[in-house]
């Protein structure tokens, strides 16, 4: 015979799944924003560093791993 | 032709053969708020590129800059764009001493580059450069006729008979223009054929390689957030001819192309038509001239026997290419 559960108990589990979802979820973004990755921003987001400025007119960056590259020839 | 593909860093791509050349404009990252999307800004920089190219070309004899050319009358009123291109040219002329010259399209077709040389297969640099005459830096024309331009509004005054070429100063130009349409966009960078203007609200660092025009790889490579970069060379507009063999870069003295004992030289600027000026004046200067023009905001030269010899900012950031 299966055992029947009160209204107060259910009300209870489904709190205490709703807290420790709640709580994986948050967990998973601190990770991901300690990562240098902001899901708000997109799977790129990690490139957006700031960079080290030389003093002249261009900005030469120091991120691992930039956006598609470009290549300067004579054309 | 144009190419759309979204990369791993999701950016939008189109791909062009503009300006004789090959052209990419790529734009990335999530959309700013107050901005246009990305895909819209991309179309946005893709005609105004088309728009320079119909209107700044020499090639097509319907083009507004061929217009001009033909017009005998020592006065008219052309394009805003073409107006804007020329003046800007004649600023280049100006700041380089005049080694950078609007005024070569007689010469430049006496030596051989009358029509569109896209797709055609250049000579051999290597071979070039064992028949090249004796080494010397270029110089100044003793009577530059850039100065007898003047530019009002959208009227072009010269004397009769006078025809302009913008050459590589179109593609700076062109890229800034472009690029000035991205401005808003997370990441952004337009590659005009080697003249390369990157920037962004997101200030994301990009990988710039330096092409060898000798061993046909990359040779050097280096990060950039913003600013331009441009290259200059021998490499692909070079022909033979009965004497020889020629190219596109003439030193204004004498008409004829120049052999400084540089091939190629790059550098880097706050703007592409700035770095495309500053990459000619340096090829067109020598080495140890080019050198010196470099080392406020970085560059690199290429020399005869293949070396690459770096100046300012980029002996600091530069390495050699994956």
């Amino acid at each position: 015979m299966t055992k029947r559960l009160s209204t107060k108990t259910l009300t209870l589990r489904l709190v205490v799944a709703s807290l420790a979802a709640s709580a994986a979820i948050a967990g998973g973004l601190a990770i991901q924003m300690a990562g240098g990755h902001d899901p708000a921003l997109g799977a790129g987001s990690a490139n957006a560093q700031p960079q080290a400025t030389s003093g002249s007119q261009s900005d030469f960056g120091q991120s691992a791993s930039p956006p598609a590259s470009v290549t300067t020839r004579a054309s | 032709m144009i190419r759309n593909q979204r990369r791993e860093t999701r950016e939008l791509e189109r791909r062009l053969d503009l300006f004789g050349t090959s052209v990419r404009v790529l734009v990335g990252g999530p959309a700013s708020e107050g901005a246009p999307s990305p895909d819209l800004a991309a179309a946005v920089a893709q005609a105004v590129l088309q728009s320079c190219q119909a209107e700044l070309t020499r090639f097509d004899p319907g083009s507004e800059l061929s217009r001009l050319n033909a017009d005998p009358a020592p006065a008219r009123v052309t394009s805003k764009l073409v107006a804007g291109a020329i003046a800007a040219a004649i600023g280049a002329a100006e700041r380089s001493g005049g080694l950078v010259d609007l005024t070569l399209l007689g010469a430049m077709k006496d030596a051989g580059y009358a029509g569109s040389r896209a797709g055609v297969a250049p000579a051999s640099l290597r071979d070039a450069l064992q028949a090249a005459p004796a080494r010397h830096q270029a110089a100044a024309a003793r009577e530059p006729a850039w100065r007898w331009i003047a530019v009002t509004g959208r009227e072009v005054r010269r004397p009769p008979g006078l025809r302009v070429d913008l050459g590589g100063t179109a593609k700076g130009f062109a890229a800034d223009r472009a690029a000035a349409a991205l401005k808003d966009q997370h990441t952004f960078a337009v590659d005009a054929g080697g003249d390369i203007v990157i920037g962004g609200t997101g200030a994301v660092p990009r990988t710039v390689a330096i092409a060898h025009p000798l061993e046909g790889g990359r040779g050097i490579q280096f990060e950039l957030a913003s600013g331009a970069v441009a290259t200059s060379g021998l490499g692909t507009r070079i022909w033979r001819t009965e004497a020889g063999f020629a190219h596109h870069l003439l030193d204004p003295s004498t008409g004829q192309p120049a052999w400084t004992g540089v091939i190629q030289a790059t550098a880097l600027a706050a703007n592409g038509l700035e770095a495309e000026t500053l990459a000619k004046t340096a090829l067109l200067s020598g080495p140890e001239g080019g050198l010196q023009l470099l080392e406020a905001a970085g560059g690199a030269l290429v020399l005869d026997d293949g070396r690459i010899v770096l100046a300012g900012p980029l002996r600091e950031h530069a390495q050699e290419a994956a």
